[in-house]
C-alpha cells in the first residue's frame, strides 16, 4: 500500500470517528490538535485502523501511539511484515 | 449487510443528532438505564442506534462503571432518579463470583427483584459469555463447582429464574456464534476496561435493542412471505406445480427456510402469504407437492393477486387486526421489498441473499420476532386464527349478529387478575395498540400493586367459543376517586373483537360499581395513531361527554347490556 493510499484511508478513519467529512490530519497532528481526541477516541481509531487495514496493534503499541505519523508508520510495519 | 464498528458508531452519532431534534417526536419513547461492570460509553450510541431502527427513541443513563450493585441497592442514587422502564445489567463472566452457583444466581435474583420492587420496571441481564480458553481442557466442562461446568450450571439457573419482566440476553450463545476467539479480546481489558472486542460490542447491542424493543412491545407479529423463489424454487406461474424444486441442493434450501417458518408459526407469529400470482395456482402447490412443510391452513391470510404488494400487506393488517407496523416482509425480489420501503415504510423488509441456503440465517439474524415472555396463550394464537377463516364462513351464513353471535356458544371466566394471571396481563397491557383507551405500558411491579390496593377494581375476561379457547384476552382497571368510579386502563385483544366481550366487561363494572356504592361511572380515552376503533367505546355504553376526552354515566341511570357470551351468572338485561 503505498503511503498516500495509507494516509487517505486513515483520514477517513478519523472522520469517522470524529464525524467529520472535512478533517484532514497530517504527520504532525496530535491529541492536542483535534477536539475530542480523548482515551475514549483514541480506542476508537486504534479499533477504525485495526478494521480498515485488517492489522492488529498490541497494548503497548496504543499506549505509545503520540501523533498521526507514528501511527501511520505502525501500520505500514504490520502491512509490511504480513507480506501484503 | 454488516456493518464495522466504526460504520455503526458513525451511524450512531448521526442518530444521537436526529433524536435530539423535532422529527424524534413521532417514536415511542423509552427509558433505557444501564448497570455495567466495564465501560459502557462506546455500547449505549450503539444500543440508541439499533433502538432507533426498530421505532424506538431511547433516553438513557449509565450508572458509573463497577458501582452498579451500589446503584441498585440505595434507594436515593441516580439510577431511581431516572425512573427507568428497562435496566440492563452489562456484565461479563469476571462478575461470575466464585461461590456454588445457586448461591451466585440467588445474589442476582435478588438485585432483579429489588428493581422491579423500587423502581417498577422490566430488567434485562446478560448471561455470561464462557472464556475461549480452559486451563483444564476438556474436563473444563466437567468440573460442577468451579470453571466452566460452574459458569453453565449458573447460565441455567438464570434461565430458569428470569421471568416476571426479567429477561436473559443468551451472551454465550451469541459469543458462540461471532466465535469466542473473537468475542473476548483480552487487550481492550488491560488497555481500559473494554468487556469484549468491539465487533462483539455491536453485536450485543444490536441484540439488546431487540430485547428492549420486545420489552416495549415492538416485536413484529406477522411475517408475510412471498412464494416463487422465496418458499419454493422456480416460478409456479411458468415452471407449474410439478416443476417446482422442492428437493435435492436446489430445492432442500426452499423446505429448510419453511421449516424455520413452522417454528415461528408454532411459537406464536403469524404466518400470510403476498404473491403475485392467480390464487388456484399460487394455492396449488400446497395442495398437491407432499414436500410442502407449510399447508395453507398454517396461514392466517392469504393474499394472491397482481395488485401491488404494499395494497396486499395492508389488506393482510387489516384482516388480522394488527397495524402495519406488527409485519415483517421476505421476499426474493430486491424490486418488490424497495418497493414495500418506499410504500410502507413501517414495514420489517428482510433482504433475502441470492442463495436461498442463506435464507434461514438471514431471516433469523434480523431477530424481529423476539418474544418479551414465555405463554401458553402464545403458541396457541395462531391456531385461533385458521379457526378465525372458518368462524368469517359462519358469520356470511349466519341471518343475522344475535343469531351469529349466540351460535358461537361463547363462555367467559371473568374475575380480578389473579397471581397466575400476571404475565399474561402484563404482556396484554405491552401489546395491544388498538382495543385500549389509554394505551399504558406496565411492569409486573405496577400490576402488583394494584392488587394490594383496595381502591382499585381490577377485571380479566378469559373467552372461549366453540371454535377454540382465546385464553386471557380482556383487561380492564377502575378507581374509587371522591364517589365515583373511574376506569383506568381498557384493553382487549383484536381477536376477540365484535364478539360482546366489551359489553360483559361493562356489566360486570356496572356491578362492582352498584356494589361500591359509586356515583358514577368515569372514563378516559387517549388517542393514537392505532386506537380509534375505541374512540367511540363510552359514547356507545351510554356515556355522555364531561370534557375533553373525559366521559360520565350516572350509576342510577345505566343499565346493563344484552350479551350472548355465558359467564356463568344471570343474564342482567333479562
Amino acid at each position: 500500500m503505498d503511503a498516500q493510499t495509507l494516509h487517505d484511508k486513515l483520514t477517513g478513519v478519523f472522520r469517522a470517528v470524529f464525524g467529520s467529512d472535512t478533517l484532514t490530519v497530517t504527520d504532525a497532528t496530535t491529541a492536542a490538535d483535534v477536539e475530542g481526541w480523548d482515551s475514549l477516541a483514541q480506542i476508537n481509531l486504534v479499533v477504525g485502523a485495526e478494521e480498515a487495514f485488517a492489522v492488529r496493534f498490541a497494548v503497548a503499541e496504543i499506549r505509545a501511539l503520540k501523533d498521526v505519523g507514528g501511527f501511520k508508520a505502525l501500520i505500514a510495519t504490520k502491512i509490511q511484515a504480513a507480506g501484503r | 449487510m454488516t456493518m464495522t464498528y466504526t460504520e455503526q458508531a458513525a451511524a450512531a452519532r448521526k442518530v444521537d443528532a436526529l433524536l435530539a431534534g423535532p422529527d424524534a417526536g413521532t417514536l415511542q419513547p423509552w427509558r433505557l438505564a444501564v448497570l455495567g461492570s466495564s465501560t459502557t460509553a462506546q455500547l449505549m450510541p450503539l444500543v440508541r442506534l439499533h433502538a432507533y431502527r426498530r421505532g424506538l427513541r431511547l433516553q438513557t443513563y449509565e450508572a458509573p462503571f463497577g458501582l452498579y450493585r451500589q446503584e441498585v441497592l440505595d434507594p436515593a442514587s441516580a439510577l431511581y432518579a431516572f425512573k427507568p422502564q428497562t435496566v440492563l445489567f452489562f456484565v461479563d463472566h469476571r462478575d461470575a463470583g466464585a461461590g456454588p452457583a445457586e448461591a451466585e444466581a440467588q445474589g442476582w435474583e435478588s438485585l432483579w427483584a429489588l428493581l422491579k420492587e423500587r423502581a417498577g420496571c422490566s430488567v434485562v441481564m446478560n448471561n455470561f459469555a464462557a472464556p475461549a480458553e480452559r486451563a483444564w481442557g476438556n474436563l473444563e466442562g466437567a468440573r460442577a463447582e468451579q470453571g466452566l461446568g460452574r459458569l453453565r450450571r449458573l447460565n441455567s439457573l438464570l434461565a430458569e429464574r428470569a421471568s416476571g419482566g426479567v429477561l436473559i440476553l443468551d451472551a454465550e450463545h451469541l459469543s458462540g456464534v461471532v466465535g469466542k476467539e473473537r468475542w473476548h479480546d483480552a487487550r481492550f481489558w488491560h488497555h481500559s476496561r473494554q468487556a469484549m472486542s468491539f465487533e462483539a460490542l455491536a453485536r450485543y447491542a444490536a441484540e439488546a435493542a431487540a430485547l428492549v424493543a420486545a420489552l416495549a412491545g415492538r416485536s413484529k407479529k406477522v411475517l408475510v412471505t412471498d412464494l416463487d423463489n422465496t418458499l419454493w424454487g422456480g416460478i409456479v406461474g411458468e415452471d407449474g406445480t410439478a416443476g417446482l424444486k422442492l428437493d435435492g441442493p436446489e430445492g432442500e434450501p426452499f423446505v429448510e427456510f419453511q421449516k424455520y417458518l413452522k417454528g415461528l408459526k408454532e411459537r406464536g407469529v403469524l404466518l400470510a402469504v403476498a404473491s403475485k400470482n392467480d390464487l388456484a395456482a399460487a394455492q396449488e402447490p400446497f395442495k398437491s407437492r407432499p414436500e410442502m412443510v407449510l399447508k395453507l391452513s398454517d396461514f392466517s391470510a392469504f393474499e394472491a393477486g397482481w395488485g401491488p404488494k404494499p395494497d396486499a400487506l395492508k389488506r393482510i393488517a387489516a384482516k388480522l387486526n394488527v397495524g402495519v407496523d406488527a409485519l415483517a416482509f421476505v421476499d426474493d425480489t430486491a424490486m418488490e421489498r424497495d418497493g414495500m420501503r418506499a410504500f410502507l415504510p413501517e414495514v420489517a423488509v428482510v433482504d433475502l441473499p441470492e442463495d436461498p441456503s442463506e435464507y434461514v440465517r438471514t431471516l433469523d439474524a434480523a431477530r424481529l420476532f423476539e418474544p418479551a415472555s414465555v405463554s401458553a396463550e402464545d403458541a396457541a394464537r395462531a391456531a385461533h386464527f385458521a379457526a378465525e377463516a372458518a368462524r368469517e364462513a359462519h358469520k356470511a351464513a349466519a341471518a343475522d349478529l344475535p343469531t351469529f353471535l349466540k351460535g358461537l356458544g361463547m363462555r367467559a371466566e371473568a374475575g380480578p387478575f389473579r397471581e397466575a394471571d400476571l404475565e399474561r396481563v402484563v404482556q396484554l397491557y405491552n401489546k395491544t395498540n388498538q382495543f385500549n383507551v389509554l394505551t399504558r405500558r406496565v411492569t409486573d411491579a405496577q400490576v402488583r400493586g394494584w392488587l394490594k390496593d383496595p381502591a382499585v377494581f381490577t377485571l380479566q375476561a378469559r373467552l372461549s367459543d366453540r371454535h377454540g379457547d382465546y385464553g386471557l384476552v380482556a383487561c380492564l382497571t377502575a378507581r374509587a376517586k371522591g364517589g365515583d368510579l373511574a376506569v383506568e386502563d381498557w384493553l382487549m385483544s383484536c381477536r376477540v373483537l365484535g364478539r360482546g366481550l366489551e359489553q360483559l366487561c361493562f356489566n360486570l363494572l356496572l356491578a362492582e360499581a352498584r356494589r361500591r356504592g359509586s356515583a358514577a361511572l368515569v372514563g378516559r380515552f387517549e388517542a393514537t395513531p392505532k386506537n380509534g376503533l375505541v374512540q367511540d367505546l363510552y359514547p356507545s355504553l351510554g356515556f355522555s361527554a364531561d370534557g375533553a376526552g373525559t366521559w360520565r354515566l350516572s350509576v342510577a341511570a345505566a343499565k346493563p347490556k344484552e350479551v350472548y357470551i355465558d359467564d356463568g351468572r344471570p343474564d342482567p338485561a333479562r
